[in-house]
């Protein structure tokens, strides 16, 4: 037989196992509402208050199992995957090689050779995975908000206005690039996701960049393009690492479980 | 049928119920448990975890009210979740038929060696 106040010592228990989750009281506050309302829908039915209560907190599980559930939910973040996703993240994995193959490509080819046209082809190609890749970001994190869309945009249109400067395109280009990632990856802070490579790639893009230029432009040293490689290659990297993760993301885990919320009961 | 099989699609399931009109956490188990018959026996306290994922990401998206001194949270989906919940049932109607087409009635073999 359920004593009195059951629910009450129920909800400082789960107050306790997740005491550490930012949005706490709100949690307790809806779990308190739906118990509350399980022990009026089971009086209604007949039941005396203790025999309520006590049906209504076995039904909705213990507390340390709803805080394991809560807390691997926050650390998943808000990542979504659908198909769309999954292959959003392949075509987002693919698009920096065949940026850089194309690149090299073309310029090798010259004009008028059929590698360049082979090498203007892959760039087009890896422009338009790029862009899918991007969308697949937005369907796979609701958009990461207001970032999240000004970085949609920003990489949308980041190769058309670069294309009129000619070669300092590149480095126009590559702060368009520079400040996509930078979106995202503030859109992503906020949006608590996981994973945690591309995100930590991302945030030390620009400042890697910028200490590199610093230290060459310090020691007098002529930059010959490392600084903006070596940016390149932590956007590359950051991009093809999170085009991974969002290809991976099964509808089963290995043990065949879902992969949803439920993935951690037993 | 197995609980298991459904907690792997309890992201579409919930989206799907909120699809229908606002709901608050305890409306949604409710009818979950009405439309599944009974066959999500799964802790009731393990769909809040999801639903505040599900928001995160942007398909839902929740208010509170205040009703006889408590507060509740109401979930509606947004129009983001609008096209997930399209997407994700076009993928499951995609492989219900596929997974039908092989378990469901058989057929005669062609050519038919009678």
């Amino acid at each position: 037989m359920a004593e009195p106040g059951l629910i009450a010592a129920y909800l400082t228990e789960l107050r306790y196992s997740t005491s550490k989750l930012p949005d706490l009281d709100d949690i307790v506050a809806e779990v308190e509402d739906h118990l509350l309302m399980t022990v009026a829908a089971n009086i209604a039915r007949g039941q005396t208050p203790a025999e309520a209560e006590a049906e209504a907190l076995a039904r909705f599980g213990s507390a340390e199992l709803v805080a394991r559930v809560f807390i691997e939910q926050e650390k998943r973040g808000g990542a979504v995957s659908t198909t769309l996703t999954r292959r959003a993240g392949f075509a987002a994995m693919l698009a920096p090689p065949m940026m850089l193959v194309g690149g090299i490509a073309a310029n090798a080819g010259k004009s008028e050779q059929p590698l360049s046209g082979i090498g203007v082809a892959l760039c087009t190609a890896a422009t338009v995975a790029f862009v899918y890749g991007l969308i697949g970001l937005r369907v796979r994190h609701g958009g990461l908000g207001m970032f999240g869309r000004v970085a949609f945009w920003l990489g949308v249109v980041a190769i058309p206005v670069a294309l009129p400067f000619a070669y300092a395109g590149i480095v126009v280009l590559a702060v368009e690039v520079g400040l996509v990632v930078v979106l995202i990856g503030v859109g992503m802070h906020r949006a608590r996701i996981l994973p945690r490579v591309p995100v930590a790639l991302f945030a030390f893009t620009l400042p890697a960049w910028a200490l590199v230029w610093l230290v060459l432009e310090a020691a007098g040293l002529d930059k010959k393009g490392i600084d903006v490689a070596l940016a390149a290659v932590l956007t590359f990297g950051a991009f093809m690492t999170l085009g991974l993760a969002m290809s991976r993301e099964p509808a089963l885990d290995a043990r065949g479980r879902g992969a949803g919320p439920l993935a951690t009961v037993e | 049928m197995k609980a298991e099989a459904l907690k792997g699609h309890l992201d579409l399931l919930l989206l799907a119920v909120v699809e229908d009109g606002p709901r608050h956490g305890y409306a949604l188990m409710e009818e979950l448990r009405i439309r599944t018959a009974d066959a999500l026996d799964l802790p009731e306290g393990t769909i809040y975890p999801a639903l505040h994922r599900l928001e995160r990401a942007g398909l839902l998206a929740s208010k509170w009210t205040e009703v006889g001194g408590r507060r509740r949270r109401v979930y509606e989906l947004t129009s983001h979740g609008k096209g997930t919940v399209e997407e994700k049932r076009r993928d499951w109607q995609a492989f219900a038929l596929a997974v039908q087409g092989v378990l469901g009635p058989k057929v005669e073999p062609w050519p038919n060696p009678a």
